[in-house]
Protein backbone atom coordinates (compact mmCIF):
# COMPACT_ATOMS: atom_id res chain seq x y z
CA UNK A 1 0.00 0.00 0.00
CA UNK A 2 2.86 2.23 0.61
CA UNK A 3 4.19 1.80 -2.99
CA UNK A 4 1.38 2.55 -4.12
CA UNK A 5 1.32 5.83 -2.61
CA UNK A 6 4.47 6.77 -3.40
CA UNK A 7 3.99 6.29 -6.76
CA UNK A 8 0.63 8.32 -7.18
CA UNK A 9 2.44 10.90 -5.20
CA UNK A 10 4.86 11.13 -7.98
CA UNK A 11 2.50 11.45 -10.38
CA UNK A 12 0.66 14.08 -8.38
CA UNK A 13 3.18 15.94 -6.97
CA UNK A 14 3.50 18.26 -9.78
CA UNK A 15 -0.22 18.45 -10.22
CA UNK A 16 -0.81 19.55 -6.81
CA UNK A 17 2.55 21.87 -5.59
CA UNK A 18 0.05 24.39 -4.85
CA UNK A 19 -1.74 22.74 -2.07
CA UNK A 20 -1.38 24.72 0.66
CA UNK A 21 0.18 23.19 4.11
CA UNK A 22 3.02 23.61 5.78
CA UNK A 23 4.85 20.77 4.09
CA UNK A 24 5.99 23.21 1.40
CA UNK A 25 5.60 21.99 -2.40
CA UNK A 26 9.34 21.57 -2.54
CA UNK A 27 10.32 18.77 -3.78
CA UNK A 28 11.36 19.56 -7.18
CA UNK A 29 12.63 21.73 -9.23
CA UNK A 30 13.30 24.67 -11.50
CA UNK A 31 16.46 25.16 -14.03
CA UNK A 32 16.88 25.44 -17.47
CA UNK A 33 16.96 22.89 -19.97
CA UNK A 34 17.27 22.47 -23.43
CA UNK A 35 14.05 21.15 -24.58
CA UNK A 36 11.58 22.74 -22.32
CA UNK A 37 8.01 23.24 -23.68
CA UNK A 38 8.10 26.40 -25.21
CA UNK A 39 4.60 27.63 -24.16
CA UNK A 40 5.99 31.04 -22.44
CA UNK A 41 9.10 32.62 -23.15
CA UNK A 42 10.45 32.07 -20.58
CA UNK A 43 11.74 28.59 -21.79
CA UNK A 44 14.53 30.19 -23.29
CA UNK A 45 15.10 33.33 -21.04
CA UNK A 46 18.34 33.63 -18.65
CA UNK A 47 21.19 31.58 -19.53
CA UNK A 48 23.17 34.80 -20.70
CA UNK A 49 21.83 36.59 -18.06
CA UNK A 50 23.30 34.04 -15.71
CA UNK A 51 26.81 33.76 -17.36
CA UNK A 52 27.47 37.60 -17.02
CA UNK A 53 26.33 37.21 -13.13
CA UNK A 54 28.69 34.52 -12.96
CA UNK A 55 31.60 36.10 -14.37
CA UNK A 56 31.08 39.22 -12.57
CA UNK A 57 30.89 37.64 -9.32
CA UNK A 58 34.36 35.87 -10.93
CA UNK A 59 32.91 32.16 -10.59
CA UNK A 60 33.36 31.29 -14.64
CA UNK A 61 32.93 27.74 -12.71
CA UNK A 62 29.22 28.30 -11.95
CA UNK A 63 28.50 28.71 -15.62
CA UNK A 64 29.19 25.77 -16.61
CA UNK A 65 27.81 23.72 -13.90
CA UNK A 66 24.37 25.34 -13.57
CA UNK A 67 22.84 28.38 -15.38
CA UNK A 68 19.40 28.68 -12.67
CA UNK A 69 18.66 31.82 -12.55
CA UNK A 70 15.54 33.67 -11.67
CA UNK A 71 13.34 34.75 -14.39
CA UNK A 72 12.56 38.21 -13.17
CA UNK A 73 16.16 39.36 -12.76
CA UNK A 74 18.08 37.42 -14.30
CA UNK A 75 20.01 36.94 -10.86
CA UNK A 76 21.42 33.41 -9.36
CA UNK A 77 18.43 31.65 -7.97
CA UNK A 78 19.95 31.27 -4.32
CA UNK A 79 20.84 34.80 -4.81
CA UNK A 80 19.90 36.29 -1.49
CA UNK A 81 17.14 35.76 1.62
CA UNK A 82 16.71 39.37 3.23
CA UNK A 83 13.79 38.05 5.32
CA UNK A 84 15.95 35.18 6.71
CA UNK A 85 14.79 35.81 10.25
CA UNK A 86 11.75 36.45 10.16
CA UNK A 87 11.69 33.47 7.20
CA UNK A 88 13.46 31.00 9.62
CA UNK A 89 11.12 32.42 12.65
CA UNK A 90 8.25 31.25 10.64
CA UNK A 91 9.43 27.99 9.20
CA UNK A 92 9.99 26.64 12.93
CA UNK A 93 6.28 27.58 13.59
CA UNK A 94 4.67 26.19 10.72
CA UNK A 95 7.64 22.95 10.96
CA UNK A 96 6.15 22.69 14.51
CA UNK A 97 2.51 22.77 13.72
CA UNK A 98 3.84 20.33 11.04
CA UNK A 99 5.38 18.12 13.34
CA UNK A 100 2.62 17.78 15.85
CA UNK A 101 -0.58 18.16 13.78
CA UNK A 102 -0.58 17.58 10.12
CA UNK A 103 2.14 15.10 9.77
CA UNK A 104 0.39 12.42 12.37
CA UNK A 105 -2.73 13.13 10.72
CA UNK A 106 -1.34 12.29 7.18
CA UNK A 107 0.60 9.42 8.34
CA UNK A 108 -2.79 8.02 10.02
CA UNK A 109 -4.83 9.19 6.56
CA UNK A 110 -2.37 7.35 4.41
CA UNK A 111 -2.37 4.58 6.88
CA UNK A 112 -6.35 3.93 7.32
CA UNK A 113 -7.94 5.67 4.50
CA UNK A 114 -8.66 3.21 1.49
CA UNK A 115 -6.60 4.45 -1.47
CA UNK A 116 -9.78 4.80 -3.78
CA UNK A 117 -10.52 7.43 -1.19
CA UNK A 118 -7.02 9.04 -1.33
CA UNK A 119 -7.44 8.94 -5.07
CA UNK A 120 -10.88 10.49 -5.13
CA UNK A 121 -9.85 12.96 -2.65
CA UNK A 122 -6.85 13.82 -4.39
CA UNK A 123 -8.49 14.03 -7.70
CA UNK A 124 -11.23 16.30 -6.65
CA UNK A 125 -9.38 18.95 -4.92
CA UNK A 126 -7.16 19.20 -8.09
CA UNK A 127 -10.22 19.21 -10.11
CA UNK A 128 -11.33 22.41 -8.15
CA UNK A 129 -8.15 24.40 -8.96
CA UNK A 130 -8.54 24.18 -12.85
CA UNK A 131 -10.77 26.94 -13.12
CA UNK A 132 -7.90 28.85 -11.72
CA UNK A 133 -5.59 27.30 -13.35
CA UNK A 134 -7.78 27.97 -16.82
CA UNK A 135 -7.67 31.86 -15.86
CA UNK A 136 -3.99 32.20 -15.37
CA UNK A 137 -3.41 29.87 -18.65
CA UNK A 138 -5.56 33.06 -20.32
CA UNK A 139 -3.82 35.93 -18.95
CA UNK A 140 -0.38 34.38 -19.99
CA UNK A 141 -1.65 34.13 -23.29
CA UNK A 142 -1.19 30.18 -23.15
CA UNK A 143 -3.90 28.74 -25.67
CA UNK A 144 -3.08 25.56 -25.81
CA UNK A 145 -2.78 25.05 -22.83
CA UNK A 146 -6.32 27.14 -21.23
CA UNK A 147 -8.18 24.66 -24.03
CA UNK A 148 -6.66 21.54 -22.50
CA UNK A 149 -7.55 23.10 -18.88
CA UNK A 150 -11.05 23.73 -19.93
CA UNK A 151 -11.26 20.27 -21.70
CA UNK A 152 -10.19 18.88 -18.26
CA UNK A 153 -12.59 19.83 -16.02
CA UNK A 154 -15.80 19.62 -18.78
CA UNK A 155 -14.37 16.00 -19.16
CA UNK A 156 -13.82 15.24 -15.77
CA UNK A 157 -16.97 17.41 -14.53
CA UNK A 158 -19.38 15.56 -16.75
CA UNK A 159 -17.86 11.51 -16.34
CA UNK A 160 -15.33 11.85 -13.62
CA UNK A 161 -18.04 13.93 -11.49
CA UNK A 162 -14.62 15.59 -10.32
CA UNK A 163 -13.71 12.55 -8.15
CA UNK A 164 -12.05 10.52 -11.50
CA UNK A 165 -9.80 11.73 -14.30
CA UNK A 166 -10.33 10.16 -17.36
CA UNK A 167 -8.96 13.55 -18.90
CA UNK A 168 -5.68 12.35 -18.03
CA UNK A 169 -6.01 9.01 -19.53
CA UNK A 170 -7.14 10.99 -22.51
CA UNK A 171 -4.09 12.73 -23.11
CA UNK A 172 -4.95 15.82 -21.32
CA UNK A 173 -2.73 16.47 -18.51
CA UNK A 174 -2.96 18.43 -15.41
CA UNK A 175 -0.52 21.45 -14.94
CA UNK A 176 -0.99 24.03 -12.16
CA UNK A 177 -1.10 27.18 -13.66
CA UNK A 178 -1.14 30.56 -10.65
CA UNK A 179 -1.58 34.32 -10.80
CA UNK A 180 2.20 34.61 -9.68
CA UNK A 181 3.21 32.74 -12.33
CA UNK A 182 1.44 34.78 -14.87
CA UNK A 183 3.06 37.85 -12.81
CA UNK A 184 6.60 35.72 -13.76
CA UNK A 185 5.37 35.62 -17.35
CA UNK A 186 4.78 39.40 -17.74
CA UNK A 187 8.16 40.22 -16.07
CA UNK A 188 7.38 40.97 -12.38
CA UNK A 189 10.49 40.03 -10.19
CA UNK A 190 9.93 37.29 -7.66
CA UNK A 191 11.28 40.03 -4.84
CA UNK A 192 12.09 38.24 -1.59
CA UNK A 193 11.77 34.62 -0.75
CA UNK A 194 9.40 35.02 1.70
CA UNK A 195 7.88 31.88 4.60
CA UNK A 196 3.81 32.23 4.94
CA UNK A 197 2.07 31.30 8.23
CA UNK A 198 0.64 28.18 7.43
CA UNK A 199 1.64 27.58 3.71
CA UNK A 200 4.72 27.46 3.64
CA UNK A 201 7.50 28.91 0.68
CA UNK A 202 6.52 31.94 -1.29
CA UNK A 203 7.93 35.04 -2.36
CA UNK A 204 6.30 38.67 -2.38
CA UNK A 205 5.21 38.15 -6.18
CA UNK A 206 3.42 34.55 -5.40
CA UNK A 207 2.06 35.90 -2.08
CA UNK A 208 0.11 38.86 -4.03
CA UNK A 209 -0.84 36.07 -6.53
CA UNK A 210 -2.48 33.84 -3.94
CA UNK A 211 -4.61 36.67 -2.83
CA UNK A 212 -5.54 37.31 -6.77
CA UNK A 213 -6.54 33.48 -6.78
CA UNK A 214 -8.30 33.70 -3.76
CA UNK A 215 -10.80 36.05 -5.85
CA UNK A 216 -10.33 34.17 -9.04
CA UNK A 217 -11.62 30.92 -7.78
CA UNK A 218 -15.38 30.19 -7.99
CA UNK A 219 -15.82 27.65 -4.91
CA UNK A 220 -14.35 30.34 -2.55
CA UNK A 221 -16.54 33.08 -4.43
CA UNK A 222 -19.50 29.89 -3.40
CA UNK A 223 -17.97 29.79 -0.50
CA UNK A 224 -18.20 33.81 0.57
CA UNK A 225 -21.53 34.54 -0.73
CA UNK A 226 -23.02 31.65 0.74
CA UNK A 227 -21.49 32.08 3.70
CA UNK A 228 -20.28 28.59 4.09
CA UNK A 229 -17.17 29.29 5.20
CA UNK A 230 -16.56 25.07 6.23
CA UNK A 231 -16.43 24.86 2.64
CA UNK A 232 -13.11 26.59 2.20
CA UNK A 233 -11.86 24.95 5.32
CA UNK A 234 -12.54 21.71 4.55
CA UNK A 235 -11.26 22.00 1.13
CA UNK A 236 -7.79 23.52 2.36
CA UNK A 237 -7.76 20.92 5.24
CA UNK A 238 -8.01 18.28 2.04
CA UNK A 239 -5.55 20.07 -0.08
CA UNK A 240 -3.03 19.58 2.56
CA UNK A 241 -3.95 16.55 4.35
CA UNK A 242 -3.88 14.76 1.07
CA UNK A 243 -0.55 16.82 -0.23
CA UNK A 244 1.33 15.83 3.12
CA UNK A 245 0.28 12.19 2.69
CA UNK A 246 1.89 12.05 -0.51
CA UNK A 247 5.35 12.95 0.55
CA UNK A 248 5.39 11.77 3.74
CA UNK A 249 8.99 9.65 2.35
CA UNK A 250 10.13 12.83 0.27
CA UNK A 251 10.30 15.03 3.42
CA UNK A 252 11.46 12.64 5.73
CA UNK A 253 14.39 12.27 3.96
CA UNK A 254 15.25 15.63 3.12
CA UNK A 255 15.23 16.57 6.54
CA UNK A 256 17.01 13.44 7.43
CA UNK A 257 19.99 14.88 4.55
CA UNK A 258 20.16 18.03 5.54
CA UNK A 259 22.45 19.96 7.41
CA UNK A 260 20.03 23.19 7.56
CA UNK A 261 16.87 22.21 6.82
CA UNK A 262 15.40 25.60 6.15
CA UNK A 263 18.26 26.60 3.18
CA UNK A 264 17.33 22.73 2.05
CA UNK A 265 13.30 23.33 1.65
CA UNK A 266 14.26 26.89 0.38
CA UNK A 267 16.46 25.89 -2.23
CA UNK A 268 14.45 23.01 -3.55
CA UNK A 269 11.33 25.17 -3.23
CA UNK A 270 13.20 27.99 -5.71
CA UNK A 271 14.36 25.39 -8.15
CA UNK A 272 10.80 24.00 -8.24
CA UNK A 273 9.30 26.99 -8.39
CA UNK A 274 11.35 28.35 -11.37
CA UNK A 275 10.99 25.30 -13.66
CA UNK A 276 6.91 25.63 -12.85
CA UNK A 277 6.60 29.34 -14.17
CA UNK A 278 8.88 27.97 -17.21
CA UNK A 279 5.98 24.90 -18.01
CA UNK A 280 9.18 22.22 -17.35
CA UNK A 281 6.99 19.35 -16.87
CA UNK A 282 9.39 16.91 -16.82
CA UNK A 283 13.31 16.09 -16.26
CA UNK A 284 14.48 16.02 -19.76
CA UNK A 285 13.24 14.17 -22.74
CA UNK A 286 11.41 11.20 -22.89
CA UNK A 287 13.69 8.83 -24.05
CA UNK A 288 11.95 5.79 -25.78
CA UNK A 289 13.80 2.51 -26.51
CA UNK A 290 13.42 2.93 -30.08
CA UNK A 291 16.48 3.97 -32.31
CA UNK A 292 18.44 7.05 -30.93
CA UNK A 293 18.21 10.34 -32.53
CA UNK A 294 21.40 10.67 -34.84
CA UNK A 295 21.44 14.63 -34.40
CA UNK A 296 22.23 15.61 -30.83
CA UNK A 297 19.67 18.44 -31.22
CA UNK A 298 16.28 16.22 -31.79
CA UNK A 299 17.22 14.40 -28.37
CA UNK A 300 16.80 17.92 -26.88
CA UNK A 301 13.67 19.05 -28.79
CA UNK A 302 10.44 17.38 -27.78
CA UNK B 1 16.15 -2.72 -1.59
CA UNK B 2 13.93 -2.63 -4.43
CA UNK B 3 11.17 -0.83 -2.63
CA UNK B 4 13.83 1.69 -1.12
CA UNK B 5 14.81 2.59 -4.64
CA UNK B 6 11.43 2.97 -5.79
CA UNK B 7 10.84 5.18 -3.27
CA UNK B 8 14.14 6.81 -4.07
CA UNK B 9 12.96 7.84 -7.55
CA UNK B 10 9.76 9.45 -5.87
CA UNK B 11 10.14 13.18 -5.17
CA UNK B 12 13.22 15.31 -4.69
CA UNK B 13 15.73 11.74 -3.66
CA UNK B 14 15.54 12.09 -7.80
CA UNK B 15 18.57 13.68 -8.15
CA UNK B 16 20.06 12.46 -5.45
CA UNK B 17 19.78 9.05 -6.92
CA UNK B 18 20.30 9.58 -10.28
CA UNK B 19 23.53 11.56 -9.31
CA UNK B 20 24.46 7.93 -7.40
CA UNK B 21 24.18 6.56 -10.52
CA UNK B 22 26.47 8.62 -12.17
CA UNK B 23 29.17 8.96 -9.30
CA UNK B 24 28.96 5.11 -9.81
CA UNK B 25 31.12 5.96 -12.96
CA UNK B 26 33.00 5.32 -15.76
CA UNK B 27 36.43 4.73 -15.23
CA UNK B 28 38.05 2.20 -15.73
CA UNK B 29 37.20 1.81 -19.97
CA UNK B 30 40.24 0.58 -21.26
CA UNK B 31 42.00 3.19 -23.23
CA UNK B 32 41.14 1.34 -26.29
CA UNK B 33 37.44 1.34 -25.91
CA UNK B 34 37.84 5.23 -24.52
CA UNK B 35 33.86 6.67 -24.90
CA UNK B 36 33.53 9.45 -27.66
CA UNK B 37 30.52 10.99 -27.11
CA UNK B 38 29.29 12.44 -23.92
CA UNK B 39 26.47 9.91 -24.16
CA UNK B 40 28.99 7.01 -24.09
CA UNK B 41 31.17 8.24 -21.66
CA UNK B 42 27.99 7.92 -19.42
CA UNK B 43 26.91 4.61 -20.32
CA UNK B 44 30.37 3.07 -19.82
CA UNK B 45 30.10 4.58 -16.45
CA UNK B 46 26.90 3.17 -15.06
CA UNK B 47 27.87 0.02 -16.88
CA UNK B 48 31.03 0.07 -15.04
CA UNK B 49 29.23 1.27 -12.12
CA UNK B 50 27.08 -1.36 -11.43
CA UNK B 51 29.82 -4.05 -12.58
CA UNK B 52 31.76 -2.95 -10.05
CA UNK B 53 29.95 -2.22 -6.95
CA UNK B 54 27.14 -4.39 -7.03
CA UNK B 55 29.53 -7.23 -7.26
CA UNK B 56 28.30 -10.39 -4.36
CA UNK B 57 31.17 -11.30 -1.61
CA UNK B 58 32.54 -7.49 -1.27
CA UNK B 59 32.91 -6.29 2.05
CA UNK B 60 31.56 -2.84 2.86
CA UNK B 61 35.40 -1.65 3.25
CA UNK B 62 35.75 -2.68 -0.97
CA UNK B 63 32.66 -0.92 -2.08
CA UNK B 64 33.81 2.23 -0.39
CA UNK B 65 37.05 2.03 -1.76
CA UNK B 66 35.91 1.06 -5.04
CA UNK B 67 32.77 3.94 -4.78
CA UNK B 68 35.34 6.38 -4.00
CA UNK B 69 37.54 5.76 -7.14
CA UNK B 70 34.87 5.84 -9.19
CA UNK B 71 33.81 9.01 -8.16
CA UNK B 72 36.96 10.37 -8.45
CA UNK B 73 37.58 9.22 -12.25
CA UNK B 74 33.84 10.05 -13.54
CA UNK B 75 33.35 13.32 -11.43
CA UNK B 76 34.86 16.79 -11.36
CA UNK B 77 34.77 16.62 -7.61
CA UNK B 78 37.48 19.75 -7.18
CA UNK B 79 35.23 21.79 -9.89
CA UNK B 80 32.37 20.87 -7.87
CA UNK B 81 33.20 21.71 -4.38
CA UNK B 82 34.63 25.04 -6.03
CA UNK B 83 30.83 25.67 -7.23
CA UNK B 84 29.04 24.64 -3.98
CA UNK B 85 31.45 26.44 -1.78
CA UNK B 86 30.68 29.12 -3.97
CA UNK B 87 32.73 32.71 -3.32
CA UNK B 88 33.95 30.67 -0.04
CA UNK B 89 36.21 28.62 -2.26
CA UNK B 90 38.23 31.97 -3.06
CA UNK B 91 38.96 32.39 0.59
CA UNK B 92 39.11 29.23 2.23
CA UNK B 93 43.08 27.93 3.08
CA UNK B 94 44.33 25.05 1.02
CA UNK B 95 44.08 22.49 3.74
CA UNK B 96 40.11 23.72 4.62
CA UNK B 97 39.23 23.20 0.03
CA UNK B 98 41.42 19.82 0.60
CA UNK B 99 39.03 18.78 4.00
CA UNK B 100 36.20 19.94 2.48
CA UNK B 101 36.79 17.92 -0.71
CA UNK B 102 37.34 14.63 1.77
CA UNK B 103 34.36 15.38 3.68
CA UNK B 104 32.17 15.56 0.66
CA UNK B 105 33.15 12.22 -1.07
CA UNK B 106 32.76 10.68 2.88
CA UNK B 107 29.36 12.29 2.41
CA UNK B 108 28.88 11.22 -1.04
CA UNK B 109 29.79 7.66 -0.24
CA UNK B 110 27.49 7.31 2.72
CA UNK B 111 24.46 8.90 1.10
CA UNK B 112 24.71 7.00 -2.41
CA UNK B 113 26.56 3.45 -1.79
CA UNK B 114 23.46 1.74 -0.07
CA UNK B 115 21.36 2.52 -3.63
CA UNK B 116 23.71 0.12 -5.60
CA UNK B 117 22.13 -2.94 -4.60
CA UNK B 118 18.61 -2.62 -6.20
CA UNK B 119 20.34 -0.59 -8.99
CA UNK B 120 20.26 -3.64 -11.51
CA UNK B 121 16.28 -3.27 -11.19
CA UNK B 122 16.47 -0.05 -13.65
CA UNK B 123 16.98 0.39 -17.18
CA UNK B 124 19.04 3.53 -18.13
CA UNK B 125 18.29 4.88 -21.97
CA UNK B 126 20.88 7.41 -22.74
CA UNK B 127 20.04 10.10 -25.36
CA UNK B 128 22.49 12.25 -27.18
CA UNK B 129 24.35 14.94 -25.56
CA UNK B 130 23.17 18.51 -26.11
CA UNK B 131 26.39 21.06 -26.67
CA UNK B 132 25.79 24.43 -24.23
CA UNK B 133 26.30 27.73 -24.55
CA UNK B 134 27.87 27.04 -27.97
CA UNK B 135 30.42 25.45 -27.07
CA UNK B 136 32.20 21.90 -27.68
CA UNK B 137 33.37 20.61 -24.77
CA UNK B 138 30.13 21.31 -22.27
CA UNK B 139 26.83 19.13 -23.04
CA UNK B 140 23.84 17.53 -21.20
CA UNK B 141 22.71 14.45 -21.56
CA UNK B 142 19.42 13.05 -21.21
CA UNK B 143 19.44 10.00 -19.23
CA UNK B 144 15.99 7.74 -18.32
CA UNK B 145 15.69 5.74 -15.60
CA UNK B 146 13.08 2.94 -16.25
CA UNK B 147 12.29 0.82 -13.40
CA UNK B 148 11.93 -3.05 -13.69
CA UNK B 149 8.87 -2.86 -11.67
CA UNK B 150 6.47 -0.52 -14.18
CA UNK B 151 6.46 2.56 -11.99
CA UNK B 152 6.86 6.09 -13.85
CA UNK B 153 10.25 6.65 -15.65
CA UNK B 154 12.05 9.32 -14.23
CA UNK B 155 13.82 11.71 -16.75
CA UNK B 156 16.78 13.46 -15.66
CA UNK B 157 19.82 15.37 -17.25
CA UNK B 158 23.60 14.82 -16.34
CA UNK B 159 26.02 17.49 -17.02
CA UNK B 160 28.86 16.93 -18.60
CA UNK B 161 32.62 18.56 -19.67
CA UNK B 162 34.92 17.64 -21.81
CA UNK B 163 38.57 17.60 -20.67
CA UNK B 164 41.11 16.60 -23.18
CA UNK B 165 39.72 13.34 -24.34
CA UNK B 166 38.49 12.55 -20.97
CA UNK B 167 34.77 13.92 -19.53
CA UNK B 168 33.70 14.33 -16.34
CA UNK B 169 30.17 14.91 -14.92
CA UNK B 170 29.59 18.35 -13.50
CA UNK B 171 26.08 18.18 -12.44
CA UNK B 172 22.36 15.71 -12.27
CA UNK B 173 19.28 16.99 -12.52
CA UNK B 174 15.85 15.02 -12.21
CA UNK B 175 12.75 16.28 -12.05
CA UNK B 176 14.31 20.08 -12.11
CA UNK B 177 16.48 19.93 -8.91
CA UNK B 178 20.13 20.08 -9.24
CA UNK B 179 21.95 18.46 -7.54
CA UNK B 180 24.98 21.10 -7.25
CA UNK B 181 22.61 24.30 -6.76
CA UNK B 182 20.97 22.61 -3.47
CA UNK B 183 23.84 21.65 -1.80
CA UNK B 184 25.11 24.94 -2.63
CA UNK B 185 22.29 26.74 -1.48
CA UNK B 186 22.44 24.78 1.91
CA UNK B 187 25.97 24.92 2.48
CA UNK B 188 26.69 28.65 1.96
CA UNK B 189 24.01 29.42 4.26
CA UNK B 190 25.68 26.47 6.84
CA UNK B 191 29.18 29.07 6.08
CA UNK B 192 27.49 31.98 6.71
CA UNK B 193 26.24 30.64 10.10
CA UNK B 194 28.82 28.67 11.16
CA UNK B 195 31.46 32.01 10.12
CA UNK B 196 33.81 29.28 7.88
CA UNK B 197 34.59 26.29 5.85
CA UNK B 198 35.95 24.74 8.64
CA UNK B 199 32.37 24.89 10.34
CA UNK B 200 30.44 23.24 7.78
CA UNK B 201 33.07 20.24 7.57
CA UNK B 202 32.96 19.34 11.07
CA UNK B 203 29.01 20.07 10.64
CA UNK B 204 29.62 17.46 7.47
CA UNK B 205 31.55 15.43 9.67
CA UNK B 206 28.89 15.26 12.79
CA UNK B 207 26.08 14.24 10.42
CA UNK B 208 28.37 11.46 8.33
CA UNK B 209 29.27 10.37 11.78
CA UNK B 210 25.64 10.26 12.71
CA UNK B 211 24.56 7.64 10.50
CA UNK B 212 21.34 9.47 9.19
CA UNK B 213 22.01 10.17 6.33
CA UNK B 214 22.05 6.05 4.91
CA UNK B 215 18.87 5.15 3.05
CA UNK B 216 16.34 4.26 5.92
CA UNK B 217 16.63 0.57 5.26
CA UNK B 218 20.27 0.76 5.37
CA UNK B 219 20.63 2.11 8.65
CA UNK B 220 22.30 0.17 11.42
Amino acid sequence: MQNRASSRASARFLKRFSAPALCLAVLSGCAWAPGLEQTNRYATAPTSSFQLAARADGELIASDIADVADVGTGQFVSAGDPLEVFNRFMFAINDTLDIFILKPVAVTYRRWAPELMQEVVSNFVTHLSEPVTFANALFQGDWEHAETTGSRFLINSAIGFGMFDPATGLGLNHRNEDFGQTLAVHGVPSGPYLVLPLLGPSTVRDAAGRGVDFFLDPFSYLARTTDRTELSVGRTAAEAISFRAENIDTLDEVRRDSIDYYSRIRSLWRQQRERQIRNDVGGGPEISDAEPATDPHQVGAR
Amino acid sequence: MTAGITRMFRGVGFAFFAAALAFAGPLVAPAAAQAETPAEFLEDFSNTALTELTGDGLSQDEREARFGSLLEEGFDVPAVSQFILARFWRTASEQERADFIVVFKDYLAQRFLPLFGGARDVELRFGEGVPLQGRDDLFEVPVTFVPADGSEPVRTIWRVRQQASDFKILDVRAEGVSLAVTLRDEYTSVIRQQGSVAGLIEELRRLIDSGQIRPVNQQS
